[in-house]
């Protein structure tokens, strides 16, 4: 039996990963940086999601970005700074692999691999990041492409979970629509299809498809009673002079507020937040 | 033919394709029961859904035993959406059971 396929008896909001990242009856909040620009910015921002009791910081070192030209993150340098702030503050690390070369150099850094809307389709990574990760306690953060139907994206999945792993977890960030008003559109009826089909878990990112921050809540509320298994939001210690994406960051005030304001619908829904 | 008779023999063909659309949906449904059996008994068993593979294994045999005029790439189009269709339906089903 594949293990991305769901339990015929109906819907479970206790589904889980073996590493830990997602754990039954909880509601998974990551936060952090949409990139990690210096050791000072980072640890800034990292402090804070520690601070809101937090355990997981997500910060981008590559970035894929739309234009060559923009700020394309730190790379290898970038990571270094995040698993020194993380070993000191004792949190784990969800960062981006664009390259099939540079798998094992983000695991070395970080405990979770995300896999960017736009290489949902890369297949030939995805069954690398498969094989990389099988019998570790190292997961995957799999986005689902901005054009890509929920079939594309639990079938994207299966490239990663064949491998063997058990440490897979969906995230739904927003689809391409003619709406302008939002940078995407979440689309939560997708989170609730794909736990209708499977057993992976599904966080959402509420913040890439809002693309402005004062959504992120609201959507983020939404995504706990869609079912969804946990979020995955981006904070800056200081938005105004963020790199990248400061429109959707939430300032890291603004975190422990998350927490409070989801804890009443999580707790609706038979879970907690971590 | 006159016009008469081409009315005809397009009211007989039609009358044939009727009756093959009957059976076709007689045999969806039928189709669709068989799947609600498998169904129950994988949620007895608390097994999945989504089941890719076994999906690919259905629609290779379709192809394989397709003789044409339908292409084997269109016949699979076919069956992916009934193959969804009938899926979807036993979820919504489970849901409000």
């Amino acid at each position: 039996m594949s293990i991305s396929q769901k339990s015929a008896a109906g819907v479970k909001t206790n589904v889980s990963t073996k590493n830990g990242l997602i754990r039954s009856g909880s509601f998974r909040v990551i936060a952090g940086p949409c990139t990690i620009e210096s050791y000072e910015q980072f640890v800034a921002s990292a402090k804070a999601v520690k601070q809101a009791g937090y355990e997981y910081v997500r910060g981008g070192a590559f970035k894929p970005r739309t234009s060559p030209y923009s700020f394309q993150g730190l790379g290898e340098d970038g990571l270094k700074i995040m698993s020194e702030v993380n070993g000191e503050l004792g949190l784990k690390g969800v960062t981006e692999v664009m390259d099939a070369g540079d798998i094992e150099l983000v695991m070395e850094h970080a405990q979770i691999i995300q896999v960017g809307a736009r290489n949902m389709a890369n297949f030939s990574l995805l069954r690398r990041i498969g094989e990389a990760i099988a019998g570790t306690d190292h997961g995957v953060v799999l986005k689902r492409g901005f054009a890509a139907t929920v079939e594309e994206w639990l079938l994207a999945a299966e490239y990663i979970t064949s491998g063997g792993s058990e440490n897979v977890v969906l995230c739904e960030r927003g689809i391409r629509t003619f709406e302008t008003s939002t940078r995407f559109t979440l689309d939560l009826s997708a989170v609730i299809v794909a736990k209708r089909l499977t057993d992976l878990p599904v966080i959402v990112d509420p913040s890439h498809a809002a693309g402005r921050r004062d959504l992120v809540i609201p959507l983020s509320k939404a995504s706990v009673a869609a079912e969804a298994d946990g979020l995955i939001v981006e904070s800056h210690h200081d938005p105004q002079e963020a790199l990248c994406d400061a429109e959707q960051a939430l300032p890291v005030e603004a975190l422990m507020g998350l927490r409070e304001a989801l804890q009443p619908f999580a707790s609706a829904m038979g879970r907690e937040v971590l | 033919m006159d016009d008469a008779g081409t009315q005809g023999r397009i009211e007989e063909l039609r009358n044939r394709v009727d009756e093959v659309d009957r059976e076709l949906v007689r045999s969806l449904n039928e189709r669709a029961r068989i799947v609600q059996e498998i169904v129950a008994i994988k949620a007895e068993a608390g097994k999945a859904l989504f089941d890719p593979r076994r999906e690919e294994k259905i629609l290779r045999k379709v192809a394989e035993e397709n003789e044409g005029p339908i292409y084997d790439t269109s016949l699979r189009e076919i069956f992916t959406l009934i193959l969804h269709r009938i899926r979807d339906l036993e979820v919504q089903r489970e849901e409000f059971r």
